[in-house]
Order: structure tokens, then sequence, then C-alpha cells
């Protein structure tokens, strides 16, 4: 299955991140191509629309497993799966992200491991702007 | 004042002087009736009284004569009788028979009648004498049987034995009096006089009634004439110091400072001897005393040492005030422990293992406390080292509370090998501040051994006498060496006089200090040995034996052959048997065959049990055994029903697999009855492994493993279920999976699938108890509306089963005007259902709600063999699952009110697990509608239900707790929490006790008392490091939250951080962690002093509760939900209410000040 991993070092505490990586309604400030989101019940399920294509809703889910401490975020539609890790670095935070196509979307890889580097930058730099 | 005496001669006195008695029969008689009839009697009814067959105007004639009679011989003491017309009395007179004690009796009246028994009223053959009489020794009885154990209670033994003559010479037949005379005797060092006592009245009996004493009785005899120390008349050599030493330690724990004393030695060193002086001591100081001894841990039943001193305790204790719940527990154990103490009723079942177990635990220590309630008690456990694993785990929990008890507990253990559980034990207690006194029983000097060696050298010489004399080379005198003859026979009970022992002892002194020599030699300070060796010698041998195998071999070579039957089966047996069972093992000539070997110091009684009198006795024995098979089937057979890890023991070593396997099935029914889990796994492993091509066994094995967690061996044993079972029970198997998976795993779409293969492989189409898990898996994860058409085919299908009972109770009725209405879209189940998701782990086992229907039910009281495995459905509870699913599928969709409407009507009844499950659920599920006056009553009635199970009512009060505080009753909060946190302490479970801080640091916090929450909280989250049953990053953001109101800035950002780091599960509801990060870093800044950032912070919360005021009843409903399956309660603790939340902000917001 095609896969990649990809780290940051946010100046930032891991508060200020957790709080952004556990919030759908904040995607679209840092998650490149994440256009809008609503936020539906409160069992993780969200629904987000891509950049570009307001018609083509795409069905969310926020799990969190408690065995390793992840943030998995997976999309309902095509299978992707982002699975988050944070580690505390003293105020800063290192950031984690694993990133799992099923093999009909691997011609997507590049493009979102592109999209998720400038989604792990952006992330950091708001946590850091959020910090006191 | 006339004092009239009715004891042996008819007597009077009056004002010092004499008063004499008529001569005539009937006056006399007249005397003893008014005087055993006190106050004023109309003459008629004396009259008929003293003349029944007279004629009324005789009988009153009669009547008159004799009052003249008496006036004439009473002189001036004639007015004490006082007559008229009417009535008669007698009036200002003390009588003797009225007053057994003299307590009241006038000044110059002496003792009462005394020296022997006098007859009351002599002479008089009324029939009202007789009853008089008859009163009077019984009531004469009870006097004495009170006095009788005031002196022996006392150390009086002198006096004991005289009382209890006296008692015995009331009734001469009387079979319980006489053993208590041979109990009196014994102790008062007078065995000879015992055995007398013995011969004397068997042959009373015979002469009498034709007939032999009673077992007990025989047992009593059999004791006393075959060397058996009487029970606590210890005798000891070279013990001197260390039993001072152990007499001091019992009389501080007596007077309330509970310990613990080990003892530790060799094998064959004294330890039993020593402690059987302390248990005597103990007992004579009045003191309950209780000793049970471990076994063979290998298929040893649970608790098997606990049994037996609960058995000691019931046996003495007085019986609890009614309405004392533990009693009745105990019979979880064995049945007959609670019916001792009037409570023989079955105990509730909760049926979660672990939570039988603390009730277990719970219920035994209540009977220890018991014990010690009325007077100190002695709990020993001999042979610690061999104990079984759940004796040992209850020892620990006993032992912690014994500080507050007037109890002391001892512990017998051989030096090596180790076991690491009973240093687990020692090491906990010692670790809790416990008081441990270790003392070592080391060799004995030669000087001991020389004396040891004597006595019993002097005791086979006494062995050759007519008359068979209690030798006590085994038990003998506690005595120094250094204060007798080294060659001086010890022996307590000897019947020939000082004198002629010394002259015989004497004679034989040259020969003996040579044999003596020897065994000094052979035995290396070792008693045990030492007795063998001297027996051997005195038994003719040319030297002492190369080891003690030889010279238990020497003896039992000697003795006859039922006796060498008997202790080859005993041998075999493995540990003491009843006398029941001895019995049932049809030995022949079985009391003679006891008492040679009992003679030789092999077998001795002990709590009326027959066994070697030390194990290492009976090794030798076995491994001389060449075909112990044929031993063990008849051991099998004879062996109490109760005892299936013992049965399946010996049908093993027998060569009956099959046999052997259900009753290790059976045993591991009773182990998981009892909550030991390990011991369960462990039988069933036996079980299977002798017949691996049972597929029920496999399943059952299955259970087990699902109850310990152990996810792996779990599907093993599943997988191989699977492939040998056929038929029904496939479904059955498949419907039992889904059952663990609804309960013991909790895994909802897991137990889904398992019910969707339960349905699919029945072909008469799912029962409703299928239906029941396939509701339950739809209420909770699927879609609540096919929930609900599934629960109704449920109830048909039940209403079609059970048409001639009882209509199921209205709540769990779909057809009842007052259920709710089903949820919009509910029709019949489809079968084309989506799949449900991958599985995903979810490792945390839930406390209750508990579902299991397969719990054993105690141990089985009679011979069927009986399995985990257990068919069909009881209605009660069927009714009680529907009620309460039907519950979750309407709080899943924020149907809370209608939810609560439910348990009104559910009416759960006498099933503690059911009726707190629909209860809480209420009462949670009202708190989420608001309506907290409501919720408490609901909560109360929760407690009301699970008072009976601590287990239980731990949430119920968690529950009543945090409604409370929700109401601003913050003191009732608080208390209500203390108790939670008390009755967790009793549980002696670091789980339940950190889950209890947790709820009550969460309403300190309410309550504003932040100090108190911080530390609450911190123990919780120490105290849980496993997590799982409380959500840690949640308890960490509160104890964050408590740190910042006391100003502690730093700490509160060091314990949001760790927060931070807390594994996330559903049942955190991360959706509510953001807002409330947001509200904690606002605290924090106001506590630095930035008030800029925390109005920030606070508004930045706001808005995260603002944007979920929408969504907040799905919010919570789902919320719900994931606590009730990860946490396994529902969320009363810690219930998120968003707006609740937005107003306290919006509170803070408006306080605080602006940035300037």
């Amino acid at each position: 299955m095609p896969e990649f991993t990809l780290t940051a070092h946010a100046r930032a505490p891991v508060e200020e991140v957790w709080k952004l990586l556990h919030d759908p309604a904040r995607f679209p400030e840092w998650w490149s191509g994440v256009e809008t989101v609503a936020v539906g019940a409160a069992g993780g399920d969200y629904t987000m629309w891509p950049a570009g294509y307001p018609d083509f809703p795409m069905a969310q889910r926020v799990r969190t497993e408690p065995g390793d401490g992840r943030v998995t975020i997976s999309c309902l539609v095509s299978d992707l799966v982002f699975r988050w890790r944070l580690r505390a670095d003293g105020e800063a935070t290192d950031v984690e992200v694993e990133v799992e196509l099923p093999e009909h979307e691997a011609h997507r890889l590049p493009g979102q491991r592109e999209a998720l580097q400038r989604s792990l930058r952006t992330l950091a730099g708001l946590a850091e702007s959020l910090s006191p | 004042m006339l004092r009239l005496r009715l004891l042996g001669a008819l007597t009077g006195e009056a004002d010092g002087r004499p008063v004499a008695m008529p001569a005539g029969e009937r006056a006399r008689a007249l005397i003893g009736w008014l005087a055993v009839h006190p106050g004023s009697h109309p003459r008629a009814v004396v009259a008929d009284a003293l003349w029944p067959d007279a004629s009324a105007a005789s009988a009153r004639a009669n009547l008159r004569t004799a009052v003249w009679a008496i006036r004439q011989a009473w002189g001036p003491a004639a007015d004490h009788l006082v007559s008229s017309r009417a009535a008669i009395e007698l009036a200002a007179t003390w009588v003797d028979v009225a007053d057994e004690d003299g307590s009241s009796a006038p000044a110059g009246s002496g003792p009462p009648a005394s020296g022997g028994d006098p007859e009351l009223l002599p002479g008089i053959p009324d029939d009202w004498a007789e009853q008089a009489r008859e009163a009077h020794r019984l009531r004469r009885g009870e006097t004495l049987a009170d006095r009788v154990a005031t002196a022996r209670r006392d150390g009086h033994a002198t006096e004991a034995v005289r009382l209890s003559r006296q008692l015995c010479r009331l009734d001469p037949l009387d079979e319980a009096a006489h053993r208590n005379l041979l109990e009196c005797l014994t102790e008062a060092g007078d065995k000879a006089g015992a055995v007398l006592a013995a011969r004397d009245f068997a042959a009373l009996l015979r002469a009498e009634l034709g007939v032999r004493p009673a077992p007990a009785t025989r047992a009593a005899h059999a004791q006393l004439v075959t060397a058996t120390p009487a029970a606590g008349r210890p005798v000891l050599f070279g013990r001197a110091s260390q039993s001072r030493q152990l007499a001091a330690l019992w009389r501080a724990a007596a007077d309330g400072a509970g310990q613990v004393v080990v003892l530790t030695g060799e094998a064959g060193i004294g330890k039993t001897s020593l402690l059987a002086e302390l248990v005597h001591r103990a007992g004579l100081a009045g003191g309950r005393t209780a000793v049970g001894a471990g076994g063979d841990v290998v298929g040893e039943t649970p608790y098997a040492v606990w049994l037996e001193l609960a058995r000691a305790l019931v046996a003495t204790a007085a019986r609890p005030p009614k309405g004392a719940g533990w009693p009745v527990e105990l019979n979880r154990l064995a049945p007959q422990l609670g019916a001792r103490l009037g409570e023989s009723g079955t105990p509730p079942a909760v049926t979660a293992p672990e939570l039988e177990r603390l009730r277990v635990f719970e219920a035994v220590l209540r009977l220890v406390e018991w014990s010690c309630a009325d007077r100190p008690a002695l709990i020993a456990l001999d042979d610690a080292h061999r104990a079984d694993r759940a004796s040992l785990r209850l020892t620990a929990h006993v032992g912690r509370r014994l500080g507050r008890l007037p109890l002391l507990l001892v512990l017998i253990r051989r030096d090596r090998p180790g076991r690491a559980e009973l240093d687990g034990v020692l090491a906990d207690l010692a670790g809790r501040s416990v008081p441990i006194t270790e003392l070592t029983v080391g060799p004995i000097a030669d000087a001991e051994v020389a004396a040891l060696a004597a006595s019993v050298l002097a005791t086979a010489d006494a062995r050759t006498r007519p008359t068979k004399e209690a030798p006590t080379a085994s038990t003998p005198a506690t005595t120094d060496a250094r204060t007798r003859p080294t060659n001086e026979a010890r022996t307590a009970s000897a019947p020939a006089t000082t004198d002629a022992r010394t002259r015989r002892t004497q004679e034989a002194g040259t020969a003996d200090d040579a044999l003596v020599r020897q065994v000094i030699a052979a035995a290396e300070g070792n008693p045990l040995l030492a007795v063998e060796s001297a027996r051997v010698l005195a038994g003719g041998g040319s030297g002492p034996p190369a080891n003690l195998r030889h010279a238990v071999r020497a003896t039992a070579g000697l003795l006859p052959p039922a006796a060498r039957t008997l202790i080859h089966l005993l041998a075999a047996a493995g540990r003491p048997l009843t006398s029941d069972e001895l019995d049932r093992l049809m030995v022949p000539d079985a009391g003679q065959a006891e008492e040679a070997a009992s003679a030789d110091g092999l077998l001795v009684r002990r709590a009326g049990r027959l066994g070697f009198r030390h194990d290492l006795l009976r090794e030798a024995i076995y491994a001389d055994l060449p075909n112990p098979a044929p031993l063990h089937d008849r051991i099998a057979n004879a062996l109490d029903a109760g005892d299936r890890a013992g049965i399946a023991h010996h049908l093993h070593l027998a060569g009956r697999p099959e046999r052997a396997a259900r009753e290790w099935a059976a045993a591991a029914a009773y182990a998981r009855s009892v909550g030991a889990l390990t011991e369960a796994a462990e039988f069933l492993g036996h079980a299977v492994e002798l017949c691996p091509g049972d597929g029920r066994l496999w399943l059952d094995l299955e259970d087990v493993q699902a109850w310990q967690g152990r996810r792996a061996e779990m599907e093993a044993a599943w997988e191989r279920a699977l492939e040998l079972l056929n038929g029904a029970d496939v479904v059955h198997a498949w419907c039992r999976r889904g059952r663990q998976l609804r309960t013991v795993v909790c895994h909802p779409e897991a137990s889904l699938r398992a019910y969707r293969a339960a349905r699919a492989a029945s072909a008469q189409g799912p029962d409703p108890e299928t239906l029941i898990g396939l509701a339950w898996g739809e209420a909770v994860v699927g879609d609540p509306a096919v929930g609900y058409a599934l629960l109704a085919e449920a109830e048909a299908l039940l209403r079609t089963h059970t048409d001639a009972s009882p209509a199921p109770p209205p709540g769990a009725g779909t057809h009842n005007d007052a259920s709710p209405a089903p949820p919009p879209g509910a029709g019949t189940h489809n079968d084309a259902s989506p799949a449900p998701p991958p599985d995903a782990g979810t490792p945390a086992a839930p406390l209750p709600p508990l579902r299991d229907r397969t719990a054993g039910t105690g141990p089985p009281a009679n011979g069927a063999a009986q399995t985990l495995w257990s068919g069909g459905s009881d209605d009660a509870v069927a009714y009680a699952d529907i009620a309460e699913i039907r519950m979750q599928a309407l709080i899943r969709q924020g149907r809370f009110v209608e939810a609560a409407r439910i348990a009104g009507l559910a009416a759960p009844g006498a099933l503690p697990d059911r009726a707190y499950a629909v209860w809480i659920n209420a009462a949670c599920a009202l708190t989420c509608a608001g309506d907290f006056d409501g919720a408490l009553e609901l909560a109360d009635r929760t407690i009301a239900a699970t008072e009976p199970v601590p287990v239980l009512l731990l949430a119920a009060l968690a529950a009543r707790a945090h409604i409370l505080a929700r109401l601003g009753r913050h003191a009732e909060a608080a208390e209500t929490t203390r108790r939670q946190q008390a009755c967790a302490e009793r549980l002696d479970s670091p789980e339940l006790a950190a889950i209890a801080a947790h709820d009550a640091g969460l309403v300190a916090l309410a309550a504003g008392e932040h100090a108190t929450a911080a530390a609450l909280l911190g123990e919780a989250l120490d105290g849980n490091a496993a997590g799982g049953r409380i959500s840690r990053p949640g308890a960490g953001l509160s104890r964050a939250e408590a740190l910042a109101r006391l100003g502690d800035a730093t700490g509160a950002a060091a314990a949001l951080r760790s927060a931070m780091l807390e594994p996330v599960g559903r049942a955190d509801q991360p959706w509510s962690l953001v807002p409330r990060i947001a509200w904690v870093q606002g605290l924090i800044a106001h506590a630095r002093g930035d008030a800029g950032l925390a109005r920030r912070r606070f508004a930045e919360s706001a808005a995260g509760w603002r944007s979920m005021l929408a969504a907040a009843t799905s919010a919570t409903a789902e919320g719900y939900t994931a606590t009730l399956l990860d946490l396994g309660r529902p969320p009363v603790v810690g219930l998120v209410e968003p707006e609740r939340e937005l107003a306290r902000i919006e509170e803070e917001l408006r306080t605080c000040p602006s940035s300037p």
C-alpha cells in the first residue's frame, strides 16, 4: 500500500497543536486542500469540501486510539488515512504524520506529499502564532 | 424470713431457728407445691393439684387437714403460711430451688445445696413434682454448662472437671456432657481419669440402652487411647522460649493490636506443635481459634484453606443480626457457611468473576471482623507455603485490616523451597505497616532430643501393658530438659503412678541411654526425625534408620493389615479426611485400624479429620506404594462432592481421563463462580488435555480466557471449539461468543457479527437470546430502529415460550401503552443490514452493566458434573435485558426522558446487577435531561438495590454524589464520595480506589475545594496508571484547573502538558477537550496575572462551546454511549454540558478584568 511519513517541529507547546489537530472546524486554517468543513454530531464525523470542488462533499472521520496515542483522520470516500502523532519537546512540539493511500489512489501520492508538507508548515506556524 | 430447702430432705428455718416439718407426706407435699408455685392460689386449685383423684369436697377437706398439720409443726413460723377461705400462699419465704446460685439468698442462709446433685422434693411422686424436678434439672444443666465453660476459659481446669462431673451426673446418658468431661479431664492432665470415664460411659450405654456411643464420642475415645494429643493440649520439648514469645504476641493481639506472626523452619522441626500449643493457650484465654492447612498446590480448590478457616469460625460465631447481607454471601464459598449463621439462601449473582472475587473477599473479611467482635481471635495458616493462590490473596486482604482487630494471624511456612506468592503477601503487609514478627524455629538442643527420645522409648514400654495408654512423644509437655532427668518418660497421661514410672525408667535407664545417644546422632536436632528414629530403635531396630522413609517403612511394616490399608489410602488422599469421607472408604475394622496407626504415631486427628501426623510421613508412605491407582480410585469416590478439583485429581491418577475431565470442568465452574480465574483456566487446561475432542470444554476455556483478558488464548480456544462443535451447539457457541464480546471484551461490532453468525447457523430461526444480543449491537453501534424491531421479535418469542407464565414487566413489552413509541423507521429486522466496520480493539474490561449468564452458581451440591456450559435463558433476565437495551437505544438518540421512563416500568426486581443497570442508566438519562431531582431519586433507588453488592454500590454512590454536586448540595456530595472511598478501600482494589478518588476529586472541584480536588485527582491518576476506567485526559485537565485556581500556575501548566500526552479514546470525548484546554489555559494565564491572555483564552473556549450548542444533545448522547462502552459506567460523573460550560465561562469573562 503506498504510504509516506512526514515530520515537522513546531515552536509551540503541544497543547496548541493538539487543539488544532482535534478540531475539524479549524482544518481549513492549516490543511492544504481543505476549503470548508461542516462538523456534525460530536462523534468525530465531519464533512469536508476540497478546495476548488464546492459540489463534492467528502465524509471524514477523526478517531483517537487510546492504545498508541495517535489521531487517525480517514476519508470515508477515498480511503486515504492520515495518522498523526504529537510529542512534546519542552515548549515545542514534534509532529509526525503517516499517510496511507489505497492502491488505486497511488497516483495521488506525490500531490498528497506536497500538500501535507505545506500543511505541516502551516500547522506549526499557526500553533506558534497562537501561543503566547 | 422463712427459708425452705427442697433439694434433698425438706428442711426449713426461721430467724435462725430450725423449723420442724410435718410428718404427713401430703402436708410436706403441700409445702413443696406452695414453694415451687410462689404467690397466692385459690384453695380449689391447690386441692385439685394435691388430691387429683378425690372429689372436690374431699380434696378441700384434705387441704384443711394438711394446713392444720403444717401450722402445728411450724409453730410461730406458721405465720408465713397465709390462708383464707378462698386462697393460700407462702409469704416472705426464700426457697433454695428458686435461687440456684445463691445470689439472692438472705444473710445466714448459707450456700445453696451443693456437694452433689440432691433431688428436688424426694419422695413426692406427684406429676407436678416430676415436672418441677425436670425443669430444675434443665436449669441446673444450663447453669453448670455455663460454669464449666467459664472455668475452662479462665484456665481453672480442676474446677471445670468438678462441675463437668456434676453435669454428667444430672444426665448420665448425655453424650455431649460426657465428651465435655473428657476434654476437661484431659485439659487438667488427668488422662487416666479420662480413659476411665470413657470406659465407664461406654459400659453404661451398653448396660442401659444396649448401644455403642455415637461416632463423635467414639472418636473422642479413640483420641484418648491412641496417643493423639487432646485438642489444644500440646506439650513440647525445647520450645519454652518460643512458646512464651508466641503467648506474648497473642496477648498483645488480643488486647487489640492485631498483628501477624510467621513461623519458619525446616520440615519436621516442630512448627505445627508450636502452633498447637499457641492455639491451646489462646482457647484457654477465651480466644476464638481457627486453623487451616495448605495442601497440594497443584489442583487445589480455590480458597481451600479459607474454607477450612471459615468453617471453624462459623462453628463458634454468634449469629449476626437479621439483615446482615454478608452471611448469605459466604454461601458463595460453600452453602453450609451461611447456613450455620442462619442464612441458607443463594447469594444474588453478579456474574463478572472479578466482582465475584471481591464479594468473596468482603464476605470473609466481614466474617473475620464478626468473629473478633465478641472475643479476640487467632487465625492460623499451617503449611502456608502450600496454600492455594486464592487463599493467599485473601490472606493478604484480611491481613491488611487486622491492625484494627483483636486478631493474631499466624502463618507457618517451611524455610525452603520458597513460595513467591507467600513472600508477596508478607511484603505487601509489611509495606502497609502491618506488624509482622518472624520467628525461626530451629533444631532443638541435644538434651531436648534426648528427653524426647526417652519419652518415646518409655511410651513404647508403656504400650506393652494391657491398657494402651497414650504415648505423647510427638507432643510431650512444654518444659525444658534441664528441669528433668533426660531419660524420664514424659507422658502427660501416664496411668502409672510417678513412683512406678520412675522405678521402671530407672530399670531401663542404662539400656535407654545408649539408644538415646543414637537418636541424638541421627536426628540432628529435628524432633520428627528424633521421634521416628526412637520408634525404630524401640521396636528392636539395630540402629537408627538411614532416613525418614526407612523409619516410616519400619513402623508401618509392623501394623496390622487394616491399619496398613488405612495409611495407604490416607497417603494417596494427600490430605486429612473427614469422618464422612473415611466412612465412604469402607476400611474394614476402621476404628481399630485408626487406633493402631495412631498408636504408632503415624496418624492423628485434628479438627475431626484424620491424617498423617506430618506430611513427610505421608510422602514416605506414598513413595513406597507399588500401585497407587486403585487407591486413588477409592479416594475419588469417597471425597466430599464439593471438592471437585480433588476428585478430578484422583480420577486422573486412577487412569479415568473422561471422568476426570468432567470433574475438572466442574471444578473450573466453581473456581469461576468465586472469581478464581487463574485456577479455572488451569482446571480447564487439564480437562482439554485429557479430552481434547470435547468442544464444550474448549468453549468453557475460551470463556475463562476472555475474562482474563487473554485475547490470543481466547481466540485459539474459540477456533478449536468451533472445529469440534456441530448442530445446535454451534448456534449456542456463537451466541455465547456474542455475549462475551458484548460484556467481557466489550466489542460491540464483533459482538454483532457473532450474533449474526448465530442467527445464520440456526435452522429453526433465532432464539430470544440471539435477538436480544443483536438488538444490543444495533442499539449501541448500529441502527437503533433495527434494534427496536429485534426486541419486539424477541418479546414475541418469549411470550410464545412462556404462555403460561405471567406477563412480562410493562417496561419490557412493546405493546404496553405506557411504553415509549419506537423510533421512526423501526420495522422488521433487515437481514441485509450494513456490514459492521472492521474490528477496533477496545481492551477495557468494563464495570457493570454486566449481562453474562454463564456464571456458575457456587460449589456443586451433588455429585453431578457441572460445567460452564449453560443452555436456555432466564426470562426475568431477558426482560431486564430488553428494558436496558431499549433504554440505550433511546439514549443514543438523545431521548433521555423516555429512556428514564422505561426504568420506572421495567421493575428489575431482585436481580442486583440488572436493577443496577436499569436504575443507574435512568438516573444518568435524567441528569442528561437536566432533571436532577428526578435523577437523585433514581440514584437513591440504585443505592438501595445495590447495598448488598459493594462493587455495584460504588458506582451508585458516585452517581448520587455528582447529582448532589450538580444541585449545589456539596456537603452531602462530599459525604457520599467519602462513603464511596471507604467502600472502595474495603474492596482492596487499587483500580476501584483510583476511580473513587477521581470521582471525589471532581466533586471537590465542583465545591471549590481546589486543594482537595488537586490531591484526589493526582491520587486517581497515580493509582490508575494503566488507564481504562477513568478519562485520564479529563482528569488531568480537571487537576490543572484545580491547581490554577489555587494560584499554582506552574503546577497547572505541567498538569495541562501531562494531560495532552495522555492517550485519548472516544470515551474522553475529544471534541469537549478542545474548549476545556482553552479554559484551563485561561485560568493559568489568570493565575500568572496576564488578564489579556486569560480573556483571549476564555473567549476561545466560549467560542468552542458555543459552536457545539446546536448539537449538544447528540453530543451528549454519543458521549454517553462511548463512556458506557469504554469506561463501563454511565457518564453521570463528569457529564459534559456545553451550555453550562458556556455560562461558566461567560461569568468568568464578566468578572475577569480587561487588559490595560
